[in-house]
């Protein structure tokens, strides 16, 4: 059976009804938990092993070793005649920052499951979008963030 | 002498012509619009968005085809925009009367609304795109499907109301309201066919977005392109009116603003119509079109004369 | 009258993807059509080969959008047949309710598109609200609304809890009312039917020659179905049709596809309903065994085929990925020929086409020069060449 005009009373029904469609900035809609939003980084529980650099597949996590603290000593070399100086590391917690591109970062989160030491972990943080590459780079450092 | 023109040159020019053309064009473009969203559960565009889209378009290169014939290729805009406000002079939109009105301005207007289509045909063909083509082509078909039903149908009125001008129709029905619903068939007929010389879907063939690009329009960019899509808002804002003076009675005999608040309600009555078509169905064919006007449209028109040739005799 | 060639692509508002079609036209009426492909190739396969099988399944899932989870599960099934893994009941279970989920999603993505290709932007509109439904579905349990991310080699990254399965069983019951109203709508309606009916006639001897797959060969009456014919996950033990239909047309294909929404969530409910339990995943070694496996997969296109070679290393030595609108791809110039230019778009979007699925490299030498490989700096000026011999010079658009 052929039915001209079919959609004719859903059509009238949504002229009354509110539109589904919201009006962002001024209405935002709340993301479900869990949602893949960006990574974020406890950098005081790095050990530097790097495995979310190896399993990351776009190669959008780095991890940098911060320069520690030196002991600064001198002596007199008697080879050389003159005085050196040597510098040697405190011998004690390497410590690490790291720096996530966010426009290579898939957010597949995958790096948050390698990580043996649960130091990165998911946020729900979805606005994202940047006026500058510069401002992509997200660094951790601590426990906090700054951003580059 | 002099103030005949410059009456003539504030008619076509400002009201009812031009501007006021160009202006309540877009506000029906809007209308069309936002009514078309929030039937799909959007929000739709501002009231600015048309006036916006011209200010834009305006402002874009233009870019004319190498093939292409440049004079033809530029001059046809002005064509189509001229043809529409011309016909609106004929119509009443003041009060029971319209700026000029003589015997047979019935035929005069519509002959006037098919110079736009003409055009059309014109700067796709002059284009030399193959998309353009094929839009001209399907232009030309359509016309000669939907112009004899909606003549026919305009005719039911002009037979009962014994006149050819359409102040006189207009003038007649206000005097006897009650002859009103004999002319229902031909208005049904003659809102479909203003759908498809206004080429919105189902009959937006001749632009048919998904199949052919742009149709007739694919080269037209910048002013041009601008005052070919006005062309066809001011076109929408004439056909409403010319339907709601034959069939709807016009202005029903009141003077003056009120007779023009009346028409601008029963042309956003119209336009709802039109709009709920749009949103209603899908676009068919080429040939279904024909088929469909040739095979239903026709005989429903002449079915409508019929009626009217009978009423007419016995009142 | 003459004949004219028109290029139906590779940009044109039909088309979601690029693809290039000549058609040849006297008048209105397709005379002949030329199929072309290869605008979107990526060159995925050989990037398999740099990557880790961990890098590889993010990879392989951004093949298509749409169909992300066919072709991370078929590269899972093909790894873990390559290794021999047994893959736990739970997480099977939960590759089959993101896969339903999928389908679901795909096919009303498919109805909007169609509605749209036939000028019909209020079913577009309609079909895609309705779409937002199964999206919050799948947002809910794997984070994301494309790319769903939930595979690992192995089983699954997340698990369902109580409150997302009576989330998903309660819009899976919205789901239901409105895929009712559009087989009404789809069946009624008369301009539908008008653009639907009798276009592209595609009959069940030549579906069978050209190797078509998914809902294309269903509508020609074929009941071909890797679900029922070589079952995997869990399908053998669940219960559900195959729909077929015998208009051989694009209305057959919309039928099929509108009443596979409804096997889906009858899918759903019993996966749901039944989920077993168990662990989510198995540990699975960095480095794989040496060995081939073959992933099948009935992605909502159709049939999806990856094959895995490993060698003992934690890289792949070779992937490979038959996506199923390469099946289908020569149906479409047998479809196009005889039909009006007006109905190119709707037979083009009736096979679903997901162009960016399809490029693969396949190299059929027949010179006897042999075999020759080509650095990247090479293949640019092989390139600029190439083009500057036709007459278009890319240094005079540079400027």
């Amino acid at each position: 059976m052929v039915r001209p005009a079919k959609m004719l009373k859903e059509l009238m029904g949504s002229l009354c009804t509110d539109p589904i469609t919201v009006r962002y900035p001024y209405q935002r809609l709340k993301m479900p938990p869990k949602y893949r939003g960006r990574i974020s980084c406890k950098a005081d529980l790095c050990v530097g092993c790097r495995l979310c650099m190896r399993d990351c597949p776009s190669g959008a996590i780095q991890i940098i070793q911060l320069p520690g603290e030196k002991y600064l000593f001198s002596y007199h070399s008697l080879l050389e005649g003159k005085k050196v100086n040597v510098q040697i590391e405190k011998p004690g917690k390497k410590k690490f920052k790291a720096v996530i591109d966010l426009g290579k970062c898939l957010f597949c989160a995958q790096c948050v499951e390698t990580c043996p030491r649960k130091a990165l972990s998911e946020t729900e943080d979805y606005e994202l979008a940047a006026l500058s590459k510069d401002s992509l780079f997200r660094t951790y450092e601590g426990d906090g963030q700054t951003e580059k | 002498m002099v103030s005949e023109t410059l009456k003539a040159a504030f008619s076509l020019l400002v009201f009812p012509g031009l501007l006021f053309l160009s202006s309540f064009g877009m506000f029906s473009e809007w209308l069309d619009r936002k009514l078309y969203a929030r039937m799909q559960y959007r929000i739709g565009p501002p009231w600015f968005q048309p006036f916006a889209d011209f200010v834009k378009l305006m402002g874009k290169e233009v870019i004319i085809p190498e093939a292409a014939d440049e004079a033809l290729f530029k001059i046809l805009p002005s064509f189509a925009g001229a043809a529409v406000c011309t016909s609106i002079l004929m119509i009443p939109v003041w009060g029971p009367s319209s700026v000029y009105s003589f015997q047979g301005d019935l035929i005069a207007v519509i002959y006037l609304l098919t110079i736009p289509t003409v055009t059309f045909f014109l700067g796709g063909w002059s284009s030399t795109s193959p998309y353009a083509a094929i839009g001209s082509l399907r232009v030309l078909t359509q016309l000669f499907a939907y112009e004899v039903p909606l003549l026919m149908a305009v005719l039911g009125p002009a037979i009962l109301s014994g006149t050819w001008s359409i102040t006189g129709i207009s003038a007649f029905f206000a005097s006897h309201p009650a002859l009103l619903p004999v002319n229902l068939i031909g208005l049904a007929v003659s809102l479909v066919a203003l759908q498809g010389k206004l080429e919105r879907v189902p009959f937006d063939i001749p632009h048919g977005e998904t199949e052919i690009v742009g149709g007739a329009f694919t080269e037209y960019s910048g002013r041009l392109l601008a005052f070919f899509l006005l062309a066809t808002d001011m076109e929408m804002v004439v056909g409403a009116a010319l339907i709601s003076a034959v069939f709807l009675g016009g202005a029903m005999g009141l003077p003056g603003f009120l007779g023009f608040l009346l028409f601008v309600l029963k042309a956003v009555v119209i336009i709802f119509i039109l709009s709920a078509m749009r949103a209603l169905m899908a676009r068919i064919r080429i040939e279904q079109m024909v088929s469909f006007c040739w095979k239903i449209l026709a005989p429903l028109s002449l079915l409508q004369v019929l009626i009217n040739l009978i009423v007419k005799g016995l009142i | 009258m003459s004949k004219i060639t028109i290029p139906l692509g590779p940009q044109h508002p039909a088309l979601k993807e690029p693809g290039n079609f000549m058609l040849v036209l006297e008048g209105e009426q397709i005379v002949g059509a030329t199929v072309r492909l290869g605008y979107n190739h990526r060159g995925i396969e050989k990037a398999c080969e740099d990557r880790s099988f961990i890098q590889n399944l993010y990879l392989i899932e951004r093949v298509c959008g749409i169909c992300s989870h066919s072709h991370t599960t078929c590269f899972c099934m093909a790894t873990e047949d390559a290794a021999k893994i047994e893959v736990p009941k739970r997480a099977q279970a939960i590759r089959v309710l993101v896969g339903e989920l999928e389908r679901v999603h795909s096919h009303l993505l498919w109805l909007g598109v169609a509605g749209h290709e036939i000028g019909f932007d209020t079913l577009f509109m309609y079909a895609w609200k309705d779409r937002e439904q199964v999206l919050d579905c799948l947002e809910m349990i794997s984070g994301n609304r494309v790319h769903y991310a939930i595979n690992t080699i192995g089983g699954v990254r997340r698990d369902v809890t109580p409150e997302q399965k009576a989330e998903i069983l309660k819009r899976m019951d919205i789901l239901e009312e409105r895929t009712k109203y559009y087989i009404q709508l789809a069946t009624q309606e008369p301009t539908v039917l008008a653009r639907a009916k009798g276009v592209g006639h595609l009959p069940t001897e030549e579906a069978k020659k050209r190797g078509a797959v998914g809902p294309t060969v269903r509508a020609s009456n074929v009941p071909f179905d890797v679900r029922k014919d070589d079952p995997y996950l869990l399908y053998d033990e669940l219960d559900f049709k195959v729909i077929t239909s015998d208009s051989c047309d694009v209305f057959g294909r919309l039928v099929v596809r509108v009443f596979e929404l409804l096997e889906s969530f009858k899918l759903i409910r019993q996966v749901v309903n039944d989920l077993p339990e168990g662990p989510i995943s198995v540990k699975v070694p960095r480095k794989l065994p040496a060995g081939e496996g073959v992933g099948h997969y009935e992605a909502p296109r159709g049939e999806d085929i990856h094959y895995v070679r490993t060698n003992g290393t934690e890289k792949p030595e070779r992937v490979k990925v038959r996506a199923p609108t390469l099946a289908n791809f020569s149906s479409i110039a047998y479809m196009l020929e005889g039909g009006y230019l007006a109905d190119a778009p709707i037979v083009i979007a009736a096979i679903d086409p997901c162009f960016s699925c399809t490029d693969r490299a396949l190299s059929i030498s027949t010179s006897t020069k042999g075999e020759y490989s080509l650095s990247w700096e090479d293949l640019r000026k092989l390139g600029i060449e190439f083009y500057r011999s036709r007459g278009i010079d890319f240094t005079r658009i540079a400027k």
